[in-house]
């Protein structure tokens, strides 16, 4: 900027400039100052839970005299828009996600995605439409409910895609809490095991994998044909106790459908 | 778009403009927001509510308009408003005439000097004399942008700069003593 130019006082002017060095040291020490690294998550978070005012009349008589015009130059607005903020979520939901092993990433990413981003927008799904959005999987909907902690609200229950494979998305909120259950088909060679990764419990014979990122806990656990995750932002503990409570029912669930 | 569920497209809208006008001010606000409360927990907090606040009115923001600006503003009126909650903090009316007695003429800045102990400097002023240098010399606002930012008049803006760079400037110098660098009244 240019203050300095825009007053025509000697004074000011002299003071700037003996100040300049003084200046250029403060603004490095300024920005030397590191940004948490879940703070932008954790707002992501808020604004998601954030109802917002809107003004649906504010030029509606100019909008109905030109509205041909109006409509093609909005729709082309809006596919360009819709384009760079899914570019942006999954740019977060990777780059989050690269400090877990690559078959975490998979139930990571799709919580990022679909959890902490979607709510943004107008949820996609109203609750009378979850059966019809859970096909093949609405019966496995009153275990897990039964399974998660009552202060849990279900805020959807459906299918979704990301990066190409369709999840079965159960999404819960407890005030700040949000929490996942995920379930999606392996792909080929894809195991917990495999990877390597050593459990971190055996619930009723079935290993369970944990991992962690900034705010994120994760446990995943897996059947023949499915990788199932749960994800959340509460503490690791209470994250697995979840997941524990959930994987035998959901075990159960996926083996009988496996055949 | 990669969800297989539908999206309401001009909810989506307002979304995209949040994402590409507001958020890359995130880090902007969180330093400023960290050296005007003095503490990370608190600028955390106080930077969410900002963000909040912009959301929840952000149709009423117009677009083509400073947006940094205008969270800048919400984060001085979050922040004037938690005051009274955290501390108690210095105010000019307390502290102008002590500061008008002790303002030193320019010097420049010792180069010993760390980022933390310039910084500490800084947190050392009267808010209403640090809010004014930051927003001028470390986040570059024009005056009349600082003016409509802290609801002050542009000479009050001027004024508070110089006391303040001049209070930053003595403060500076007496650190640069403490390690013996300078002579009394002078710094290197």
């Amino acid at each position: 900027m240019t203050n300095e130019i825009k007053f025509d006082d000697l004074k000011y002017r002299r003071e700037a400039e003996a100040f300049r060095e003084i200046r250029t040291r403060l603004q490095s020490a300024a920005r030397s100052v590191e940004l948490p690294r879940d703070l932008e998550s954790r707002i992501r978070l808020s604004l998601a839970e954030a109802p917002r005012k809107t003004v649906w009349n504010r030029n509606l008589m100019s909008i109905a005299a030109g509205i041909a015009i109006v409509m093609g130059t909005w729709l082309s607005w809006q596919v360009a828009g819709v384009r760079a903020v899914t570019g942006q979520r999954q740019n977060f939901a990777i780059a989050v996600s690269q400090k877990v092993a690559t078959i975490m990433r998979v139930g990571l990413q799709q919580h990022i995605h679909c959890a902490v981003f979607r709510p943004l927008g107008k949820p996609a799904d109203a609750r009378a439409d979850m059966d019809q959005w859970l096909a093949g999987y609405k019966d496995l909907l009153p275990a897990v409910r039964e399974q998660v902690p009552a202060s849990f609200e279900l805020l959807t229950a459906h299918k979704c895609k990301f990066r190409g494979r369709e999840f079965v998305h159960f999404q819960f909120q407890d005030k700040g809490k949000l929490l996942s259950l995920m379930i999606v088909r392996k792909r080929e060679g894809e195991s917990f095991e495999i990877e390597g990764l050593l459990p971190s419990m055996v619930q009723s014979g079935l290993p369970m994998y944990s991992a962690g990122v900034q705010k994120f806990e994760m446990t995943g656990f897996e059947t023949r044909d499915h990788l199932a995750y749960v994800v959340s932002n509460m503490p690791a503990k209470e994250n697995t106790q979840i997941a524990a409570g959930l994987a035998p029912k959901v075990k159960q669930f996926l083996t009988h459908m496996e055949g | 778009m990669d969800s297989g569920a539908p999206h309401s497209i001009p909810a989506m809208s307002l979304e995209a403009r949040f994402e590409s006008e507001a958020m890359p001010h995130l880090n902007d606000l969180f330093r400023t927001a960290t050296r005007v409360t003095g503490e990370r927990g608190q600028a955390e907090d106080v930077v969410q509510e900002v963000f909040l606040q912009a959301w929840r009115s952000f149709d009423k923001f117009e677009p083509g308009t400073n947006c940094r600006a205008w969270l800048y503003k919400i984060l001085f009126h979050c922040v004037s408003h938690h005051r009274r909650k955290w501390f108690r903090m210095p105010t000019l009316k307390e502290n102008e005439e002590h500061l008008e007695a002790n303002l030193v003429q320019p010097e420049s800045v010792p180069q010993h000097l760390t980022d933390q102990e310039i910084l500490a400097a800084l947190d050392g002023i009267p808010a209403d004399f640090r809010n004014v240098v930051l927003l001028v010399d470390v986040d570059e606002f024009a005056y009349k942008e600082v003016a409509e930012i802290l609801g002050i008049p542009i000479g009050t803006v001027m004024s508070r700069l110089s006391r303040g760079r001049g209070l930053l400037r003595k403060r500076l110098a007496d650190v640069a003593h403490s390690y013996g660098i300078g002579k009394t009244g002078q710094v290197d």
